[in-house]
């Protein structure tokens, strides 16, 4: 059943917001699951040396063939957190929600979930991103910096700056280039974020 | 009366465990021959998996498997468990499923540790030895004429025999073979004899030197064509020779964190892809299969720890009660429980078995240099 959730969420991650020409029929490259991890683990290399619009192509260039949850799974992490560097956060919020509800307790998702939301720029997301990443950094299972960064600016709207400068300095510490790690103005508001919105409140954020 | 024993009676045989269920659920067929378990594929199988990569049966690229070959000393060659009732005594076995020690001084390997109770470890030694042969213990009368035999027949060829003042033959060309890279070197597993008097039926060794055959048909061990009063005499000097205690080796100290930074990549590369990855990687890096510390196996429950990249080892684990937890929080000696794993792992190669599994599971701990890289890496902060 699980399976089945999990994959009805990939195919809505992956087809939702794919371009028009992601699956060219009839042209389509069926790959095996051993090309398919070797093409996965690639576009995972791309999304952390920043190449995010590379690691998208990689998986939208040909028909993935995919026989494991855990692929489908790490294949929509690497496409939403593109998205989501590259600015689109919209997206990026409806993916990793559906990821979240197929994978209850994930912590890369979790922490994914929280930076998105936290760049959304409504209250409700806030206060769900806080949450999210507020346990995570109790239980000592953020996965990576950018959830530290989200958490640091996060506090630093609530005026909690001893909590925002711990967490600055988490980041700092994980991260290999610690200039990322500073805060800058909050995120706009994402033109297209109003379905989003609706499930995470309508008042923006101060 | 007759109807509540009616009730418990029945309830009672139930929750006794099985031996050849356990076996299956243990996995020991992954590793050992003759469990009597159907047979698993070949990439379930670490052995013949080792054994096809050293032989280039194995579908990967050949570049990939000429760089494993040098790193694949392990699980080469294992104890068949076939004819085992026929020798090894019950109380033993379960011990040594408890406890394992190392046994067989050749193999890099030895048994894991597995997440087994006393009444399975019970359960599974009775299905492995359900009946031990009486008779009475080897005399004693013939220990120094044992030894003067032991010497001739070149016994220390293939065993060792600590404690007992004889070492292992430094000429010998059997031992020479178990350090090539050849696949499946039987010579590795010759057991050192220290622990005979504790794991054979007494009555067994006698008929075992005469004719190792006839109990074990597999066995590598030859027919030495004794005449009585020989096998009498090497059988005294095995059971009665004195031993010297065995001196645990002292627990070192640990390097200092180092100075300099250490990355992620670096522990990556020198630490958990060496070595963690086997049994806590993506399912997709091993054809479905994330090892037993993550998608579970050797009867351990899916763990969900995947140290195959740096989002995985800071997801950690999934503790008992489902919840996620950190492999860094500190346990009770105040040492974070990834640490604590590798440093517990050293501990029972003393023999000194403690609550924490000692990780790497069944294989030679982690080197010095390796424990101080992983501990300055959390030190620092655990850097990309």
């Amino acid at each position: 059943m699980r399976s089945k959730t999990a994959s009805a969420s990939v195919i809505l991650a992956l087809g939702a917001f794919a371009p028009a020409a992601a699956f060219p029929c009839g042209n389509a490259v069926m790959l095996k699951t051993d090309q398919a991890a070797k093409l996965v683990a690639k576009a995972e290399t791309d999304l952390l040396e920043g190449r995010y619009r590379k690691a998208l192509s990689r998986l939208y260039d040909g028909e993935i063939e995919v026989d494991s949850s855990d692929l489908e799974r790490r294949i929509s992490l690497v496409t939403s957190t593109a998205r989501l560097r590259l600015g689109q956060v919209t997206d990026a919020a409806w993916s990793f929600d559906a990821l979240h509800q197929a994978y209850p307790g994930d912590t890369i998702i979790e922490t994914r979930l929280g930076e998105t939301l936290s760049r959304l720029g409504t209250k409700v997301a806030d206060a769900k991103a806080l949450s999210l990443l507020e346990s995570l950094e109790k239980r000592d299972l953020m996965a990576d910096e950018y959830g530290f960064l989200a958490l640091a600016k996060l506090r630093d709207k609530t005026a909690d700056a001893e909590g925002r400068d711990r967490a600055l300095t988490r980041c700092r510490t994980m991260a290999k280039d610690a200039l990322m790690c500073t805060l800058s103005a909050p995120a706009k508001r994402s033109k297209r974020s109003a379905p989003v919105t609706k499930a995470y409140g309508d008042g923006p954020s101060s | 009366m007759l109807s509540l024993a009616l009730i418990i009676v029945p309830v009672l045989v139930a929750a006794a465990p099985d031996g050849a269920a356990l076996l299956a659920r243990f996995e020991c067929h992954r590793c050992h021959e003759g469990t009597g378990l159907t047979a698993i594929t070949e990439s379930r199988h670490c052995v013949r998996c080792h054994q096809a990569i050293l032989e280039d049966r194995f579908e990967a690229p050949k570049e990939a498997l000429v760089e494993w070959r040098p790193h694949l000393r392990s699980l080469r060659v294992v104890p068949s468990l076939a004819g085992i009732g026929n020798v090894l005594r019950r109380e033993w076995v379960e011990a040594f499923l408890l406890a394992p020690q190392d046994l067989r001084p050749e193999l890099p390997a030895s048994m894991p540790r597995f997440r087994m109770s006393a009444e399975e470890a019970s359960a599974l030694a009775r299905h492995l030895v359900p009946k031990e042969s009486a008779g009475p213990v080897p005399s004693s009368a013939h220990v120094e004429r044992g030894r003067a035999l032991y010497e001739k027949h070149r016994c220390g060829d293939c065993h060792a025999f600590s404690g007992s003042g004889e070492h292992p033959r430094g000429d010998s060309p059997y031992r020479a073979m178990t350090r090539e890279a050849s696949p499946a070197n039987p010579m590795a597993l010759a057991p050192d004899l220290r622990f005979t008097r504790e794991r054979l039926q007494p009555a067994v060794l006698r008929a075992w030197l005469e004719n190792p055959r006839a109990l074990r048909p597999d066995t590598l061990m030859p027919s030495l064509g004794l005449a009585p009063k020989e096998v009498d005499a090497l059988a005294s000097f095995v059971w009665h020779a004195k031993l010297e205690l065995e001196r645990a080796p002292a627990s070192k100290p640990r390097l200092p964190v180092l100075e300099r930074k250490v990355s992620y990549a670096e522990v990556e590369k020198r630490v958990f892809r060496k070595v963690c990855w086997h049994c806590h990687s993506s399912p997709d890096y091993n054809r479905g299969d994330g090892g037993p510390g993550n998608t579970g196996g050797l009867g351990f429950a899916a763990r969900r720890l995947d140290l195959s990249s740096y989002e995985g080892v800071a997801a950690g684990l999934l503790a008992s009660d489902g919840s996620r937890q950190s492999v860094f929080l500190p346990t009770e000696n105040g040492l974070p429980r990834l640490l604590a794993v590798m440093l517990a792992r050293r501990s029972e190669e003393r023999g000194v078995v403690s609550e924490l599994r000692g990780m790497p599971l069944g294989l030679p701990s982690m080197s010095d240099e390796e424990i101080q890289l992983v501990e300055t890496w959390i030190s620092q902060g655990r850097p990309r």
